[in-house]
């Protein structure tokens, strides 16, 4: 059972990395300068007012405490409340949560899309000129940040050159789906760039392996079409480290996020994170932090279990 | 040097020289101060006075771009320089000692990668304040450990050479033989990795910089200006292509030239 001594370790380790995450947020917080009391009543709170709050907000208890409790109600879906919004910081970070994995679906699946377009045409036509241009354009994918490609996407999308495009906002799926992928698509593909060069690069290599490969030749000299060849040997062979490097690397659009959001002005959890940094809204700061670190947490466990149920190699290493 | 003669690697190797000249003789190269506001001619175009026109506080474009390309260098060495300090001593110790070492190091490494990056950088940053050092602390902080896993990769391909036990038969210390044995074999693998990790560094450090969280105003590297720029780039797209074409053409030499070195390294002729 050497395959679920893997997943159960793997399990562990992700519940300790939780554990971990939870406690560097925690003392982050702990650590933030301004103190908060004097933040919600005003430097001319009377000495009564600022202990009553104290004991209130339960910052008066040992740090360790304030973390279980922290901890604790977490678990329980209750984050306390934005100290700026004067709401349940739960409801709000779902919404936003929301809205972000809406986005993040629809880069997800141009990368998976453009990254294996990318990756079959460079590799059948390797070594030409649309192999060079094409594997040119992508390296310079990579090596730019989002907000530099974001930014040129406006000026050429959304206003400068052409207006086909809104250059920021999201209406949510309410106003139904047209209008909404219209609204997410600039910010969708800025935030799929970066990873669809890679997979696309990923893809070429193990194409082109596939196309060189013995099993290849041999059907070729049994004189089976070539398109036949491609789709039923070539691409099955060359997908699994594609659809393997695709999952594994979910988690990483998490960062990503933030700054496509503040770019293109959408509502989500990215956004939200950097209200509460500039608002220095520290409930709010946690629960974000929180949250995005957890679904980059759990976006790798997935990806790390998948690619193991994909790639039997994997398994003998385990973790 | 067989990389002189790759025409690629050569051209990178120029381009990002010329940016290093530009940011140190930026301050002295520009025409007009850059944080200098003229009123009279606001997001006015290139022309011979502008040649990167103006802003929409009439500031010299071409003046903020080159001040800006000190001040975006300056982070990137600096982050860079902060990952090294960890990183190097950290991997070459986890291939040198191994075992017990090597355990509790990674598994230190692999709790700091298990956050994303730019949460991590923000973190660090919401903690120490934005300014220059903490952007510079907080990039190089958020990045070592990546650092540490290449530099370790590079000196367990050379761990087992004679000479690393001729040196341990020699009785020398184990530092010694960390930096002056494992380190100059590893440094291909190494400096590869030094152009990659300025090459992110910059972008994560501009990142910061146009999330509004790293320098303040009135500094200004290259993300805050096409930041700045946000609201008038419709109407004056130099305000933002500029910064724009700086940051592009310093990033991508740099992934250029780690390529080639790679190549050279493995022996092969290149892609």
């Amino acid at each position: 059972m050497e395959i679920l001594k893997s997943i159960v370790l793997r399990l562990g380790y992700t519940a300790l990395i939780l554990l971990c995450v939870s406690l560097m947020v925690f003392a982050v917080t702990e650590l933030l300068p301004g103190n908060v009391i004097t933040m919600i009543l005003g430097t001319d709170a009377t000495e009564e007012e600022v202990r009553r709050l104290t004991a209130l907000m339960g910052l008066d208890l040992p740090a360790w405490q304030r973390y279980l409790n922290w901890v604790g109600s977490a678990v329980q879906g209750d984050l306390g409340t934005s100290l700026r919004m004067q709401q349940p910081i739960s409801g709000l970070l779902l919404q936003r949560m929301g809205d972000s994995l809406v986005l993040a679906s629809v880069a997800f699946v141009m990368v998976a899309v453009g990254g294996i377009l990318i990756g079959l045409i460079t590799a059948l036509f390797e070594g030409t000129r649309i192999d060079r241009y094409i594997s040119g354009i992508a390296a310079i994918g990579t090596s730019l940040p989002e907000f530099v490609t974001g930014t040129v996407f406006v000026l050429i999308f959304a206003g400068g050159v052409f207006s086909w495009f809104p250059p920021s906002g999201y209406g949510g799926l309410a106003n139904g789906l047209g209008p909404a992928l219209h609204q997410l698509f600039l910010p969708a593909l800025t935030l799929s760039i970066v990873l669809m060069a890679y997979v696309g690069r990923v893809t070429r290599t193990s194409t082109i392996d596939a196309l060189r490969s013995d099993y290849v030749r041999t059907a070729r000299l049994k004189g089976v079409p070539e398109w036949k060849v491609i789709t039923r040997h070539v691409i099955p062979n060359a997908f699994v480290p594609t659809v393997t490097v695709l999952f594994m690397n979910i988690g990483w659009m998490v960062g990503g996020i933030v700054v496509v959001e503040a770019v293109f002005v959408f509502p989500g959890i990215g956004r939200l994170m950097l209200f509460a940094i500039a608002e220095r809204d520290w409930p709010l700061i946690q629960a974000c932090a929180l949250a995005i670190a957890a679904i980059y947490v759990f976006s790798n466990l997935v990806g790390d279990l998948l690619a193991l149920w994909l790639n039997p190699r994997l398994r003998v290493e385990g973790r | 040097m067989k990389l002189l003669k790759d025409r690629v690697f050569v051209i990178a190797a120029a381009i990002l020289s010329l940016h290093v000249l530009l940011a140190v003789f930026g301050e002295w190269l520009a025409p007009f101060p850059f944080d200098e506001m003229q009123f009279m001619s606001t997001l006015s175009g290139p022309d011979a006075t502008h040649w990167f026109g103006t802003d929409q506080y009439g500031r010299d474009v071409f003046s903020r771009v080159l001040v800006g390309g000190k001040t975006t260098l300056v982070f990137g060495f600096g982050a860079v320089a902060v990952c090294f300090l960890i990183g190097l001593p950290v991997g070459l110790a986890s291939a040198y000692y191994g075992g017990r070492v090597d355990q509790a190091l990674m598994r230190v490494m692999d709790v700091l990668m298990s956050f994303p990056t730019l949460l991590l950088g923000l973190l660090i940053l919401i903690i120490a304040g934005p300014d220059m050092v903490s952007l510079i602390v907080a990039v190089g902080l958020v990045y070592c450990p990546r650092t540490a896993r290449i530099v370790r990769t590079a000196a367990l391909n050379v761990r087992q050479s004679t000479y690393i036990e001729a040196a341990q038969a020699r009785g020398e210390s184990g530092a010694y033989i960390m930096f002056r044995e494992l380190f100059p074999s590893a440094v291909g693998p190494i400096l590869v990795e030094f152009c990659i990790r300025l090459s992110y560094a910059i972008l994560l450090g501009a990142s910061f910089n146009y999330l509004g969280l790293g320098i303040q105003p009135p500094e200004a590297d290259w993300g805050a200006l096409v930041q700045e720029a946000r609201s008038t780039m419709i109407r004056a797209p130099w305000t933002v292509l500029f910064p724009i074409l700086f940051i592009s053409t310093l990033v991508a030499p740099l992934h250029l030239m780690a390529d080639r070195i790679d190549d050279q390294l493995k022996g092969g002729k290149g892609a």
